[in-house]
């Protein structure tokens, strides 16, 4: 390889070095909850792999990796930030710009977000994903069968009202939200939740809870998560039903996440808490 | 004081001790009764509480099981519906708890209504009302007619208001002026558009109490289309009308119409002075100061003090601009 | 010689009975409307009407006032519970009077507080305010720090900062519940602020178990001294507050727990610094004022708002407190003596006022003299001992029925105690109650009435006003 460093923001990985940048970005996007793309990028009519590679070196972005996967007339990337979508976006610009057009491109792509899918396994994926490629359909995704590991997410709801409190805790549990395990649990007030020991562990987790509480109210349980080492583990929903714009901003700038003034329609509840349980995978 | 024989008095204070044992037998038993509901309305709500969220939810039709049986278990899905509509909004879920209670919580509420007891009748009513029990809509005109205190006959008006909005400001036009302002307040927020603005359209023919709450929940509804409304107002002869008019006014968030804010920075009266020195704080810096040096000398603490909180805000607004910017 | 003892003894007997008999027709007539009143509103869900007003469109804003004077123990459960209330619109002022314990550092550390600048309306003179500070937790919660000056000094100091238009003062140890200011704000709301004034039902707190300022199991208490409070105060809530309330005639809203329009109370001159019970002279005054400007607003007492606070758990503390309470009756009384029978103030001066002075004020040495009698005729025996039996009958009659009476009622219409264990209990005791208590109680009032005869209003740490004053003249 004639690569000039200095001339080209990166450089063409070899096979053992890759394995190694492989692992360490999958830790990253599965502890990151995010997507990565494997890709597998073959130019048919004898053209030197390395041009390839070049050229792909000059267009990704600094943060993606260009590897050479050890055959002739094939090249790779790893792309830690983006999912399939962004990762073909980025194959059709590359591809209208380069020398030879689409014609003899060909490229695999597959999302990498379970641990346990080895580089090896993750390079045979793409293989046999360019055999299926074909003229008009240059772009092939490959699943691999391993989607996001099941993660527990905790969920507590704070009421006084123990009615209301089941209803939220029923209306959390008949979400679905795909490769999450909601753990609900449910107190009448905040002295208990604070007490529980529920809030110790690494989870990810969604306190839902009314400003007004016995013994320690909303804001004492607000502030005393917030005051927790890990603290961005914890997403905070109020509810009230004082309708006050100042207690409103003062409960966001005490680091609430959402605010819902009862009474609320069940769906848009609903609806919220998806959007804050799926907003953990961005 | 010989004059009352001892054995009387002694015969007087063993009877009513005796009494007193008689009332404390039957205070038990009445609480061992109420006792027993309350454990009838537990398990019931130990054995609903899941199958009411999948029926108000939409998931499934209110089943056999969910029918109370008894008082204790008609207490419990009372508990169940205050819960939802308390905490929860939808036309859905209301007119699932409107036909349940309907179906199967009228004649319970029937029986309440002729109640001789005056807690009674007001917990039917407040519960008609809340869940919308639209066929007891007879037996409350009913109530109505006979002789009743004031708070059936004010729950009586949102009942009305609530099952036949057509015609309620005619129908009841003539009583305004024996509710409170409170009471109208909270009628006149509940009112649908057509019948608040007809309501607003006969202002003239309202009592005092009336028209201060109409024009008070006004300036809470924050709505730019009644600033006419309000503005015709301020020239009637009542002071607290037009004081309230301006702090409708002020209420809406605007920049307050010039003519409007010289009326009331020159007023003679120092509420209108102090709304007004409220108001400047939205006008344009040089306007705003402008107006404060009129109102700097006023007699009045509060708007001295009001105005002293002027020089942060306008601030704080420059601030903001610069930020936009 | 004989002659003269058989008149004395007639006259003396005469004075107790007829003295038994106002006080027995009174009691029975207050008792008839508290059952009347209560009867009524015995099942009324009142949620529904909390429910409506929570709303802060048609709410009015308070400003909570806890004046704290070495409380260091009590506040902060305290401050917990008032934060806790479920009312749209409150600030809550924690003046600190000077006090030589921890309190104010106790309450900074809690709750997170920074020095901050509170705006102020000077309208009442008070004693120099030193420090204020605002909590960086809930931007509501404030704390004053003042020279001592008094309770009546620090609710003064309160009222210059309070910045909303009701004002409800709450002792340093007392504790809410969630709905308790809804509630006690209730008449003011729905008569659009013709109550001027308004106080709610004082319970005791010893017995039950509270955590951070809530009230987890309502239970007795294990102590017959502390029952006997217990009975007490629900007695003199039937007996005397419910009838008073329904006929404008209330003269005692307990500080621990009442709410007040500002622009009244500072009409009225504010608490008076000087007097012992400043919370009964608040109220005198307000009535007062009314009555003399001819306005028709009215002081109210509501019977379901529970305010729960500590009672004393020994015979020197309660009959320390028992004694300043009496001194503070009988000063308020003096101070507006002119009310009594004036037709000017209506029935606070033609009924309330008589009755204070008769039954409240020297109701107790007549009593005593009571018991005296009993004992001395006793010894006389012979015809005497007849009126012996039936003074005792009438005292059995005044004293155990109503106690009964009351509990029974009280359990039947609210059920604040909902064991039937406490209940017998608290009835069992009122059995005794004229064996021991009562005479205690008697003695300790009568020891009162006595001190502020001679004006030694001797103010001791306990009664949290503190050194400055009260130097005996």
């Amino acid at each position: 390889m004639d690569l000039q460093a200095g001339s080209v923001p990166g450089k063409v990985l070899g096979g053992t070095e890759v394995g190694y940048v492989y692992e360490l970005l999958k830790a990253n996007v599965v502890r990151g909850r995010r997507t990565m793309s494997l890709v597998l990028i073959r130019v048919d009519g004898g053209q030197q792999n390395d041009r390839l590679c070049v050229r792909l070196v000059q267009s990704v972005r600094r943060t993606d990796v260009v590897f050479a996967p050890g055959r002739e007339g094939e090249c790779g990337l790893l792309l830690p930030q983006s999912g399939k979508e962004e990762a073909s976006a980025f194959l059709r610009r590359f591809a209208g710009e380069y020398d030879g057009g689409t014609a003899g491109i060909r490229a695999a792509v597959l999302e990498i977000r379970h641990p346990d899918l080895s580089f090896e396994q993750a390079l045979e994926l793409g293989r046999t994903g360019l055999v299926q490629t074909e003229e008009s359909e240059w772009i092939r995704f490959v699943d691999s069968g391993l989607g996001r590991p099941a993660e527990t997410v905790k969920v507590s709801v704070l009421d006084p009202d123990p009615l209301f409190r089941e209803a939220l805790s029923m209306s959390i549990g008949s979400l679905h939200v795909p490769s999450v395990t909601l753990e609900v649990r449910t107190f009448g007030d905040g002295l208990e939740l604070l007490e529980s020991g529920w809030t110790a562990s690494w989870h990810p987790h969604l306190v839902i809870l009314n400003d007004v509480l016995p013994k320690q109210n909303g804001l004492d349980v607000l502030h005393a998560l917030r005051k927790m080492p890990n603290e961005q583990k914890f997403t905070v929903l109020m509810m009230t039903r004082r309708n006050s714009e100042e207690d409103m901003i003062y409960a966001y700038e005490s680091g609430a996440d959402e605010y819902l003034i009862k009474p609320f329609p069940l769906r848009l509840f609903e609806a919220q808490v998806g959007r804050l349980l799926a907003r953990l995978w961005s | 004081m010989t004059g009352l024989p001892i054995g009387w008095v002694l015969g007087g204070v063993v009877f009513l001790l005796l009494l007193l044992a008689v009332l404390t037998a039957y205070l038990f038993i009445a609480r061992a009764a109420e006792e027993k509901r309350g454990r009838r309305a537990a398990a019931y709500l130990e054995r609903n509480t899941a199958a009411w969220f999948r029926h108000l939810r939409g998931l499934e039709p209110a089943g056999e099981e969910l029918i109370p049986k008894d008082r204790g278990e008609a207490a419990a899905v009372e508990e169940v519906f205050r819960s939802y509509l308390n905490n929860v909004t939808g036309e859905a879920i209301r007119e699932r708890i409107r036909v349940f209670s309907n179906r199967h919580l009228s004649s319970y509420y029937r029986k309440k209504l002729s109640s001789r007891n005056w807690s009674d009748r007001m917990n039917a009513l407040y519960r008609i009302h809340d869940f919308g029990v639209d066929s007891l809509a007879e037996d409350c005109r009913a109530l109505g007619n006979r002789e009743v205190s004031r708070d059936e006959q004010f729950q009586l008006l949102l009942i009305d208001l609530a099952f036949r909005p057509d015609g309620f400001v005619e129908r009841n036009i003539h009583r305004n002026g024996q509710i409170s302002e409170v009471e109208n307040k909270e009628l006149l927020f509940r009112m649908p558009e057509d019948v608040f603005h007809e309501t607003a359209r006969r202002l003239d023919e309202l009592a005092n109490d009336t028209k201060y709450a109409l024009i008070d929940v006004l300036g809470m509804k924050q709505d730019i289309y009644w600033l006419p409304f309000l503005e015709k107002q301020l020239d009637s002869n009542d002071q607290e009308l037009r004081i309230r008019a301006l702090r409708a006014i002020d209420a809406l968030g605007i920049r307050t119409p010039d003519p409007i804010l010289d009326q009331a920075v020159f007023s003679p009266v120092w509420q209108e002075r102090f709304i007004a020195s409220r108001m400047i704080r939205r006008l344009p810096e040089k306007k705003a100061l402008q107006y404060a040096e009129v109102l700097a000398g006023d007699e009045s603490w509060l708007v001295r003090e009001e105005l002293r909180g002027l020089g942060p805000a306008l601030e704080r607004r420059r601030l903001e601009k610069e930020a936009v910017r | 010689m004989r002659q003269a003892l058989e008149w004395i003894m007639l006259f003396f007997g005469g004075v107790i009975f007829v003295y038994m008999l106002i006080v027995i027709v009174a009691y029975s007539l207050m008792f008839l409307f508290a059952l009347l009143e209560l009867k009524k509103q015995r099942r009324l869900d009142r949620r529904e009407l909390d429910e409506r007003f929570v709303d802060a469109f048609y709410s009015k804003p308070v400003s909570i006032l806890v004046p704290a004077y070495n409380e260091q123990a009590g506040v902060v459960a305290s401050i917990h519970s008032l934060l806790n209330l479920d009312y749209p619109q409150t600030e809550l002022l924690v003046i600190d009077d000077g006090s030589k314990d921890e309190t104010a550092a106790v309450v900074i550390r809690q709750f997170d507080m920074e020095p901050a600048e509170k705006p102020v309306m000077p309208q009442l003179r008070t004693k120099p305010v030193k420090e204020v500070y605002r909590s960086r937790i809930h931007p509501n919660l404030w704390l004053i720090r003042k020279e001592n000056g008094g309770k009546g000094d620090a609710l003064n100091v309160g009222i210059n900062y309070a910045r909303y238009p009701y004002f409800c003062t709450i002792d340093g140890d007392s504790i809410l519940d969630t709905r308790s200011l809804l509630r006690v704000m209730k008449p003011i709301m729905t008569s659009n602020g013709q109550v001027v004034a308004a106080g709610g039902n004082v319970r005791i707190v010893n017995g039950l178990s509270v955590e951070y300022g809530a009230v987890d199991d309502v239970r007795l208490s294990g102590r017959a001294l502390v029952v006997m409070q217990v009975v007490e105060y629900l007695r003199a809530f039937l007996m005397g507050r419910i009838a008073l309330s329904k006929f404008n005639m209330v003269l005692i809203i307990s500080g621990a727990f009442s709410v007040f329009s500002k622009k009244f109370a500072i009409a009225a001159g504010g608490y008076n610094t000087t007097t012992i019970g400043e919370d009964m002279e608040m109220v005198v005054k307000i009535q007062r004022f009314l009555k003399e400007q001819k306005l028709n607003n009215r002081v109210e007492f509501v019977p379901d708002p529970v305010c729960w606070t500590e009672a004393p758990q020994s015979l020197s503390i309660l009959r320390r407190q028992r004694r300043r309470w009496h001194q503070g009756l009988l000063e308020s009384l003096w101070a507006h003596r002119r009310m009594t029978f004036n037709p000017k103030y209506g029935a606070v001066g033609m009924i309330s006022f008589p009755y204070f002075w008769l039954v409240e004020c020297f109701g107790p040495v007549i009593e005593l003299g009571g018991y005296l009698y009993v004992i001395l005729a006793f010894f006389l025996g012979g015809v005497y001992y007849e009126y012996a039996v039936l003074l005792m009958l009438l005292f059995i009659l005044y004293g155990t029925v109503f106690s009964i009476g009351s509990v029974l009622l009280e359990s039947w219409s609210l059920n604040a105690f909902p064991k039937r264990r406490d209940v017998l209990r608290m009835m069992a005791l009122s059995l005794t109650e004229v064996a021991w208590y009562k005479p205690l109680t008697l003695f300790w009032r009568i020891e009162g009435l006595v001190r502020s005869m001679f004006r030694i209003s001797s103010w001791g740490e306990m009664e949290r006003i503190g050194a400055t004053k009260g130097a005996p003249k």
